[in-house]
């Protein structure tokens, strides 16, 4: 093996390392979405079941 | 953690294959002069560390999430919440909560993994240059294709050893005898034992007083059910944890401090298998080299007690 593909070899190992990197960090962040989407979905929910109330309210 | 690696922590990646050699990239900077095996260090510790922030960050965003939505419902008297669906709610957060935890220690892992089986190659190819004058010759390694049929290494054992690439080594099991490091100290494997279930369970109800202690130390919330709503759930994720740990651990491994008589367990996670006086070396090395040094070993092994570790090793090297 030459130093060429020493370099060479070098370079992948580090390719890979820091793909594995994104590669986390992007799954992460679907995660994080997704909480974030559980949360707001379910506010969303709770308040317009609040807005109907408060018209059921109004109407009456 | 070093001051160079947090400063670097703000310079940006450089993805552009052309600029790769004048641009450098920040787990670079300061090792020019260094090994591959250096240099794979630290950038295995630039990325554990960017990975353990990325958890850091995102558990608190998760935890700032719950807040606004606690506050939410009390700020818009949503009535029609109810404990149930808001407990569902926590446990669904809870549940990507751990996904997450999970997801981040895989990808340490497999870091860990590509950089240690590489390094075992290459180092191979890296020593044997350096054996010639210093300087960077390079020479054919033994390879798998330049492996002996395997009647001709039967004739020689001692030979078949040294032919055989350090990554075949690596595969074989962890066996009584065998040089380990781990936790700044070197071990001879004494005793490698699975535990029974009923053995596990032993272990987990023995360990629970101080389970006890870590989950109030790291939460600042009280133990299991004598605490708040919040305490209790906290709680069960923080078990969860801990049995999966305890899962992962794999067999009991009993080992002699080198030098020494005491004997202690490792976990199998924490360790480094030791094949050649070279590594060990290079591991004594590293330590003392420089000022983060402790740090960059510590996050390469995922273990942590890094200045008693550096303490130790110190004296060391005079043992062997």
């Amino acid at each position: 093996m030459n130093n060429s593909q020493l370099d060479k070899n070098e370079g992948e190992t580090l390719q890979k390392i820091e793909a594995i990197y994104n590669d986390t960090t992007s799954k992460i962040k679907i995660l994080e979405q997704e909480q974030k989407n559980i949360v707001s979905d379910y506010l969303k929910q709770k308040e317009q079941e609040k807005i109907e109330q408060i018209r059921k309210l109004l109407l009456n | 953690m070093n001051e160079q690696i947090k400063n670097e922590k703000n310079l940006e990646i450089n993805k552009n294959e052309t600029n790769s050699e004048t641009t450098k990239r920040p787990w670079e900077l300061g090792v020019e002069d260094q090994s591959f095996f250096d240099r794979k260090f630290k950038a295995l510790e630039y990325f554990n560390n960017k990975l353990n922030t990325t958890k850091e960050q995102s558990t608190e965003s998760a935890k700032g999430e719950i807040v606004k939505f606690e506050q939410r419902v009390n700020n818009l008297d949503l009535d029609s919440c109810t404990p149930e669906e808001i407990a569902t709610l926590k446990n669904k957060l809870g549940d990507l909560e751990k996904q997450k935890s999970e997801i981040i220690q895989s990808g340490q892992e497999e870091m860990k993994n590509i950089a240690t089986e590489k390094a075992n190659v290459e180092d191979v190819d890296y020593e044997e240059v350096e054996e010639k004058d210093g300087s960077k010759i390079s020479k054919q390694p033994d390879t798998t294709e330049n492996v002996k049929p395997e009647d001709e290494e039967a004739e020689d054992d001692s030979k078949k050893e040294i032919g055989k690439p350090t990554e075949k080594l690596k595969e074989k099991p962890l066996e009584p005898g065998d040089e380990v490091y781990s936790n700044g100290n070197f071990y001879k494997i004494y005793n490698i034992h699975t535990p029974t279930v009923e053995e596990e369970q032993k272990i987990w109800e023995n360990g629970k007083i101080k389970r006890d202690k870590e989950f109030s130390e790291t939460s600042g919330l009280l133990p299991y059910k004598e605490g708040s709503e919040r305490s209790f759930q906290e709680r069960e994720l923080f078990e969860e944890k801990k049995k999966k740990e305890l899962k992962e651990r794999g067999p009991i491994i009993t080992a002699i401090i080198k030098g020494g008589e005491e004997k202690i367990e490792l976990d199998l996670r924490n360790i480094i298998r030791v094949e050649t006086p070279e590594q060990r070396e290079k591991i004594v090395k590293m330590q003392k080299e420089e000022d983060g040094a402790e740090s960059r070993a510590a996050n390469f092994m995922g273990i942590g007690d890094t200045k008693n570790m550096v303490d130790k090793i110190t004296e060391q090297p005079g043992k062997f």
